[in-house]
């Protein structure tokens, strides 16, 4: 009776861990409308000092990075499971002007520390890839990014603008690209 | 649109030609109500709300309420008040677009005939042409955040009118335009003009 439970548990936790992976969004608080004491939950700014107050309406949460100087914001993920090494990377943008644009993806596997996040047990960095925005105006980005492994569990992406002009990013996410946004 | 504008006019004359002459004891009131569809003018605005997953700012549902009293055969006089409505959804947010147009229309019954499909039958129909102007207002709401305008404006239209006894089926057709817009933060705006269409009930004194 124990073991069958054991099985149902494992089953269970297996397939909603799968089922978040390849189904659904890798990231988190894709929209940035939700807020943790001022900031938006799951993204941390790396460098310079974005305005995080709107997008393309002052109604609607998003990253707005425009102005002079390099500016890095980041999420973190983990752990997760793949199913596929190709996956897609949407989001809605906003570039004009001189500023350049470009996401980069850290891709980890679980390490062997301790410590009660992913992140504390000292994960190993397999590769970073990543690629650079061409597109300029205000469009839908759709983008096919690959991981390294399947056994990545761990990502770090960040969103890097520089130069001098417009840089709004919003609705991030990355999924299987056979699930439709 | 001069050619369009030549067209609707030798239209109308050759409506004009085929119509029964004017009678005293045509319909000196007229009050309608209609429903339909306003295609504002959209200079990227409506797109920029759809790549940031706020889908169908262009085109508001809505309708009119129309009186109409006649001054002199054939010509009538009209007073409206038209709101339209669009709403687009994304998880919890939602961005609602709405324009109000209150108008004073010159209109002129271009082609009128009796006894539609013959014998006793109380049929008419009634081709009118309207044009006016008035005031427009256009307003949004993203989240408690909004933009408003208003300005003057004008519409130019045409509508159909079938009717049994004093009730009538109307539909309409209206192009608006007006300078009033609203502007979200990465250049695409939204006008209060644009096309309207409609049909609806009318009923005649």
């Amino acid at each position: 009776m124990q073991i069958e439970l054991t099985f149902l548990v494992g089953a269970t936790l297996a397939t909603l861990v799968t089922s978040a992976a390849c189904g659904g969004d890798l990231l988190g608080n894709e929209g940035f409308e939700i807020d943790c004491d001022g900031r938006p939950c799951d993204w941390k700014v790396v460098e310079g000092e974005p305005e995080r107050a709107a997008s393309w309406h002052e109604g609607d949460a998003g990253f707005d990075m425009s102005g002079e100087g390099r500016v890095v914001i980041e999420q973190r993920t983990a752990p997760f499971a793949l199913e596929r090494r190709e996956l897609v990377l949407r989001a809605a943008l906003a570039r004009g002007g001189g500023a350049s644009l470009a996401f980069e993806l850290d891709w980890y596997v679980a390490g062997q520390g301790e410590g009660p996040t992913y992140w504390d047990r000292e994960p190993v960095l397999v590769d970073t890839r990543g690629f650079t925005v061409d597109r300029r105006g205000v469009f839908e980005l759709e983008e096919l990014i690959s991981t390294p492994s399947l056994e990545v569990s761990g990502l770090a992406l960040r969103a890097v603008k520089d130069g001098d002009g417009t840089a709004i990013i919003d609705e991030v996410s990355i999924s299987d690209p056979e699930v439709l946004p | 649109m001069i050619r369009w504008l030549g067209l609707a006019l030798a239209g109308g004359l050759a409506l004009a030609a085929a119509s029964q002459p004017a009678r005293a004891d045509e319909e000196r009131l007229t009050l309608t109500l209609r429903g339909g569809a306003y295609d504002r003018n959209d200079d990227g605005y409506a797109d920029h709300a759809a790549v940031f997953g706020l889908s169908g700012a262009e085109i508001g549902g809505g309708g009119v309420i129309e009186g109409g009293v006649r001054v002199l055969p054939r010509l009538w006089l009209y007073a409206s008040w038209s709101g339209f409505m669009s709403q687009a959804a994304r998880r919890l947010d939602q961005l609602r677009v709405t324009n109000q147009a209150f108008l004073v229309q010159a209109g002129l019954t271009v082609y009128r005939r009796e006894r539609l499909f013959g014998g006793g039958l109380p049929f008419s129909i009634r081709v009118d042409v309207l044009a006016g102007g008035g005031l427009y207002t256009l307003h949004d709401d993203l989240d408690g955040a909004s933009h408003s305008a208003r300005g003057p404006g004008a519409r130019a239209g045409s509508q159909v009118t079938l009717s049994w006894r004093n009730f009538g089926f109307i539909a309409a057709y209206g192009l608006h335009l007006a300078r009033a817009s609203i502007e979200d933060r990465v250049g695409g705006e939204l006008r209060a003009g644009g096309n309207e269409v409609g049909a609806g009930l009318s009923v005649g004194f």
